[in-house]
């Protein structure tokens, strides 16, 4: 093991020194081994200019670059189902994620009950995932754990007490991050939200993954949740209740960042407020994932719930140093 | 295509030769095991890599890919200790440095008014103490002259080699903070015992190579990766998993062999279309034996089916299909 820190020249020159690579395939795989993140590529001449790895900002594993969508369209093809959306139904088609034209598209009604399959347009490829596959269990974990005194005995705590010969009533223990509690999640449905649709029904499976299906309540609602949540579509609204003590709340929303100020269902900043106060004076956490930048969002609700950016660039130690804050 | 480059300190190749002259029968079957490993030239170039720049060596890949059988062939090439530690999502940097049972010396302390115990008996090394000084370990930390109550054993999976080989297993399980927390006694070589004011360093003439390995579900800092010799390995190919058969279960007399790789090569196709974790190489090897074993042929219509979805597919394969 070394004592200098990063991998440095000193490595380079010491690896090449004592294997000796003579051929450009060896050359290049211990370039990659010993520099993956091409900090140093320029000390290999004859491989400057060819791009191995992310850069230093981005993570170096593969499973990244298997979210980059193809570069062209899948040819339409019949053995993929293909299913005409309702009378009515907005199309959950996200056209960017980099800030580009976001706008859902309402389908006239009746036409596409007919809609021929053999006819239909070539299917768009399924939206790349906000949060980087590989890491959304790392993220969920760190966001959705709850602090919990159930760690290792704090024998520093304890110390004091049995130095003034007191009786020890009960073990302190270290605060550990648990999941056990589950989470509430509420999801917003309104329209605003359709095009992140794909996104949402990923992320509810994902976190029922993480804590277990039992652990997982599920709420729906349009604006704000104060305004009245529903446990499925269709079903009536009924007042937004906290759940119990201690247990965590997963918002998935714009915050009505997209939404059109004409909308019913845009949302007053106010009541977002409003809503985080009921929630952490019942003794739960918000965390709000939002698939819009930290720039956007309203401002002075990061003092009352903690917002995360639903974004590829998250990780879970930035979700650690949000809840931490 | 084979690499041009000096084995200088790893070379598998040579040893194999070694291997084939010596008498087996001592060997453990962890380390029968071991040797059982299908290198190919970019592993044998990036494990020399970390030998010689002195790095840990950072292993990723799909499940089945090798990673954690990686570490005790290396050891076993080597001739050098092995330790083992499976990362959990419990474990914290000071586990693989040491422990401390204070609740045992509170105790104790309460019970034995009058003779307070002495803090090395209650001192438990961690897998990277017994790697940098495995005879202070054997102490606790302790002087020559101190009597302990009782020494500890020695996790060493097999050899008695100065130099170690330490595989920390699945990195990505622990805390994120975790292999920050490494990187000073990963750096220095050493570390400090708190409990018993002790410096614990690794010799300048020993050598310790740590093989780390992630599944990449939690993502790493990047200062951790910086220290690293990477190495990322693919999921065995058709000819690679027919090796791997002959290494596991010698020669293949009845041609089974490539029909059972054949069948795992598309059930890993399937799951991987449908996001759910692929059947892997420890599947693969395990229907291997169950054929041999039950006399199954591939294709052998009701047998041969339940034994796929029973070893191969298995539920997780097509879980949420």
């Amino acid at each position: 093991m070394s004592r200098r820190g990063e991998i440095s020249l000193g490595d380079m020159l010491r690896a090449v020194r004592e294997l000796a690579p003579r051929d450009a395939e060896s050359r290049r795989l211990l370039r990659r081994a010993l520099d993956p993140l091409g900090l140093m590529r320029s000390l290999w001449g004859e491989h400057a200019g060819e791009p191995e790895v992310l850069p230093s900002s981005e993570p170096s594993l593969p499973a990244l670059t298997e979210r980059a969508l193809p570069a062209s369209l899948p040819k339409p093809s019949t053995a993929l189902p293909i299913e005409a959306p309702e009378a009515g139904e907005v199309l959950p088609t996200r056209l960017s994620q980099s800030g580009g034209a976001e706008l859902p598209l309402r389908l006239p009604g009746p036409e596409l009950e007919v809609l021929d399959h053999s006819s239909a347009p070539p299917m768009l490829p399924p939206p790349s995932p906000l949060f980087v596959p590989a890491w959304q269990t790392g993220i969920l974990t760190a966001a959705l754990g709850v602090p919990r005194p159930e760690g290792p005995l704090d024998v520093p705590r304890m110390v004091p007490q049995l130095a003034r010969q007191l009786p020890v009533r009960e073990f302190p223990r270290r605060q550990v991050r648990s999941l056990r509690l589950g989470v509430q999640v509420l999801v917003d449905v309104s329209e605003s939200m359709v095009p992140f649709a794909e996104d949402r029904k990923q992320l509810l499976a994902c976190v029922r993954a993480v804590l277990g299906p039992d652990r997982v309540e599920v709420q729906q609602f349009a604006g704000v949740p104060s305004r009245g949540v529903r446990r499925r579509a269709g079903a009536a609204l009924h007042p937004f209740e906290s759940p119990a003590s201690g247990t965590p709340l997963l918002v998935l929303s714009d915050l009505g960042i997209g939404a059109s100020v004409f909308s019913d269902e845009l949302p007053d900043v106010e009541e977002w407020r409003h809503f985080a106060g009921v929630a952490r004076r019942a003794g739960s956490r918000v965390v709000a994932l939002v698939p819009y930048s930290s720039a956007r969002w309203p401002r002075g609700l990061q003092r009352r719930m903690h917002l995360l950016h639903w974004d590829r660039h998250t990780t879970a130690r930035a979700v650690l140093q949000e809840l931490q804050r | 295509m084979t690499l041009q480059f000096n084995r200088t300190a790893f070379d598998p190749e040579t040893v194999r030769r070694r291997w084939k002259t010596q008498d087996t029968k001592k060997l453990s079957d962890e380390q029968s095991r071991a040797r059982r490993y299908e290198e190919r030239d970019d592993i044998v170039l990036a494990v020399n890599a970390a030998i010689v720049t002195r790095r840990p060596l950072l292993v990723y890949g799909p499940p089945g890919s090798g990673k954690s059988s990686l570490a005790g062939f290396v050891a076993e090439v080597l001739g050098w200790r092995y330790y083992e530690h499976v990362i959990t999502s419990r474990t914290q940097a000071l586990d693989l440095l040491w422990g401390f049972d204070a609740i045992r010396r509170l105790s104790d302390a309460q019970a034995k008014k009058g003779s307070l115990p002495a803090n090395h008996d209650y001192v438990e090394p961690g897998v990277l103490w017994w790697a940098f000084e495995s005879g202070s370990a054997l102490r606790r930390g302790a002087g020559a002259g101190v009597k302990l109550k009782a020494r500890p054993r020695d996790p060493a999976r097999w050899g008695k080699s100065p130099h170690a080989v330490v595989l920390l297993d699945e990195i990505d399980k622990a805390d994120p903070f975790v292999p920050n927390d490494l990187l000073i006694p990963l750096d220095r070589g050493s570390f400090d015992v708190t409990e018993l004011n002790a410096h614990i360093e690794l010799p300048r003439d020993r050598q310790v190579l740590l093989v780390i390995t992630t599944n990449g579900e939690r993502e790493l800092a990047p200062a951790f990766l910086r220290r690293c010799v990477q190495l990322e390995l693919k999921a065995p190919d058709l000819e690679q998993l027919q090796r791997i058969a002959e290494l596991h279960h010698g020669p293949d007399k009845g041609g089974l062999y490539e029909p059972v790789a054949n069948a795992l090569l598309l059930l890993q196709r399937a799951a991987r279309e449908k996001r759910v974790r692929p059947p892997s190489t420890a599947e693969f090897l395990d229907a291997i034996q169950a054929c041999r074993e039950l006399r199954i042929r591939p294709g052998m219509g009701e047998e041969w089916e339940l034994l796929t979805s029973g070893l191969l597919k298995k539920q997780s394969t097509f879980a949420g299909g």
